[in-house]
């Protein structure tokens, strides 16, 4: 059923079809004078999922926060539909159709769940923040009977599912997910990932993931980096990510796939 | 018998002050992050801008709404000029701390050096002395029990009914995500300021009505008997510094009637300290919660 909330031309198939294109081009990104992340291209487009994966270290949170204007970026843009949006505000993001949802401090704890979502539609009037809420209670249906709830005494995937809902009130073209799945238990992982995020990309948003846990995200991504020591090792889709014989090295090892190796 | 109730007439009444001002503190606190004790120095500036308008002859009531906004609009001004930029610019807790510390002793001197040391009395008009069963209470007590649980219930519905309010409390619990909901954040803390310096305008004049005689001291005193109050009711919230203010206000009045005046001070203190001990987030903390969420729960 489709909604204001499902973002037009959904269904397309890799990074390069139509519709919103968020990517950095060359974002060199750090802090204070530390550059951390080198030269990093990633870019996610509507109705598709990309996963930024790695190490630890790899930088991959340093990416997002270079993408959120939260962090020192050195070079390079961020470009949304080819217009800079380099080091702007949250604020301005937001109003922009950039949704993030943090890894762990993702909800208003001392909110209702109903109380998150309507702070999530701050910008709307009022009768569009109702409207919205309905909608984003049909995506999450499991919280329509908790809406009184405070939402800091929910479990792990149902705080999840307030902050993608919270996220969603402004119907973003883009939602950025830092490590949804931080946390929660493998069977919970499971579902954050295919029936949450693989949804959101399916109802047409752009959504660009970073995680922790490479498998199971690899399998329902559409494209996928691989990032090593700060830069993108590996660029390619999630299933020939997976395949590649050198990603148990990347995670186990001591990041042994070269930059630059496999990329395209 | 009667000294009790009597003390307890008093105690509501104090209580209802002090619940006022730490309203206000904790405002500051759970919003910005800042523990301002600069506070003090307000409720000290409110008492005197209070007298000058006494003296002029001015209603009590109307001179306290107009020293709460003016308190108000300088407190908005004074975390713009310094605790808001110093956080802005990545300061810490400590550092910011010490900043208000060090404003409030610099401020307290000028306001010494221009009212001079000598204490001031207030022309107070007490209205009607009325008696309930055992309660004897004056009307101008009456009114200030009155308009502090309506401005506490205005507070309550504020935060709870308003969207300026629920972004308050968003930004008070989240800034970064209150932020990407497109929250304008700065102007929130800006009406949180705002919200506690009227509080702390009020309560400061009122506590120089209720005490009559006040120096320079005044606000470090009650500063004080907030700050227990706060941290009873657990710090940043608005509902425990309510409860704590009502606790502190009966706690030391009746001190004070049962022992001597000279001892409200410590039942503050021992409030404080015990509540410290036993139960440091206070009554209506919310560390439970976060731990429990820290544990995957």
């Amino acid at each position: 059923m489709p909604t204001s909330l499902d973002s037009a031309g959904s269904g397309g198939a890799g990074p390069a079809s139509g519709g919103t294109r968020l990517r950095t081009r060359g974002l060199t990104a750090g802090y204070g004078d530390i550059r951390v992340i080198h030269d990093v291209d990633v870019e996610v487009t509507s109705g598709t999922m990309s996963v930024v994966v790695g190490p630890n270290g790899a930088g991959k949170s340093t990416l997002l926060k270079g993408i959120l204007g939260l962090t020192r970026v050195f070079e390079g843009q961020v470009e949304l539909n080819g217009q800079s949006v380099t080091g702007k505000p949250l604020e301005q993001l937001a109003k922009a159709g950039i949704a993030y949802v943090p890894q762990v401090d993702d909800v208003f704890d001392t909110l209702r769940v109903r109380e998150n979502l309507e702070m999530g539609g701050f910008l709307l009037d009022k009768a569009t923040r109702q409207e919205r809420i309905d909608e984003v209670l049909e995506v999450f249906p499991d919280l329509r009977r908790k809406t009184r709830r405070f939402v800091g005494s929910m479990s792990g995937g149902e705080r999840k599912m307030t902050a993608f809902g919270r996220a969603l009130m402004l119907a973003p073209k883009v939602m950025v997910l830092d490590e949804p799945t931080a946390g929660l238990s493998p069977a919970l992982t499971q579902v954050v990932l295919a029936e949450q995020a693989r949804v959101l990309a399916d109802r047409g948003k752009a959504v660009l993931v970073v995680e922790q846990k490479a498998k199971a995200a690899l399998e329902l991504a559409d494209w996928a980096y691989v990032m090593v020591q700060g830069r993108v090792a590996m660029s390619a889709s999630g299933r020939e990510v997976l395949d590649h014989p050198d990603m148990a090295e990347v995670f186990l090892g001591g990041g042994a796939v070269a930059p630059g190796r496999a990329t395209g | 018998m009667n000294l009790f109730v009597e003390t307890l007439g008093f105690g509501i009444v104090s209580g209802c002050v002090i619940a006022l001002g730490a309203v206000g503190f904790s405002v500051q606190f759970g919003i910005s992050n800042v523990l301002n004790v600069a506070y003090g120095t307000f409720l000290t500036l409110a008492a005197y801008l209070g007298y000058l308008l006494n003296v002029e002859h001015f209603n009590q009531w109307l001179s306290v709404v107009v020293v709460g906004m003016a308190i108000a609009v300088l407190s908005v001004v004074y975390n713009r000029l310094l605790p808001g930029r110093l956080m802005r610019r990545g300061a810490g807790f400590v550092t910011t701390l010490i900043a208000t510390v060090w404003a409030g002793i610099g401020m307290l001197y000028v306001i010494v050096v221009i009212a001079g040391p000598t204490a001031r009395t207030y022309q107070v008009d007490n209205g009607r002395t009325l008696t309930f069963a055992a309660f004897v209470l004056t009307t101008s007590q009456l009114v200030v029990i009155g308009a502090a649980l309506a401005l506490m219930f205005a507070y309550h519905l504020l935060l709870t009914q308003t969207q300026l309010g629920k972004a308050m409390r968003a930004t008070s619990v989240n800034p970064v995500v209150a932020r990407s909901c497109g929250i304008p954040v700065s102007r929130v803390i800006d009406a949180a300021w705002f919200i506690s310096g009227l509080l702390c305008g009020m309560s400061g004049v009122v506590l120089a009505l209720t005490t009559v005689t006040f120096g320079s001291t005044l606000g470090t005193t009650f500063l004080i008997y907030m700050i227990a109050a706060a941290v009873f009711g657990g710090i940043g919230q608005p509902y425990g510094a309510m409860v704590g203010g009502l606790v502190v206000g009966l706690a030391t009045q009746l001190v004070g009637a049962y022992s001597s005046p000279a001892y409200e001070d410590v039942a503050a203190f021992v409030i404080l300290t015990a509540m410290l001990l036993v139960r440091p987030r206070g009554l209506f903390g919310t560390a439970a919660t976060r731990s429990l969420r820290l544990a995957g729960g």
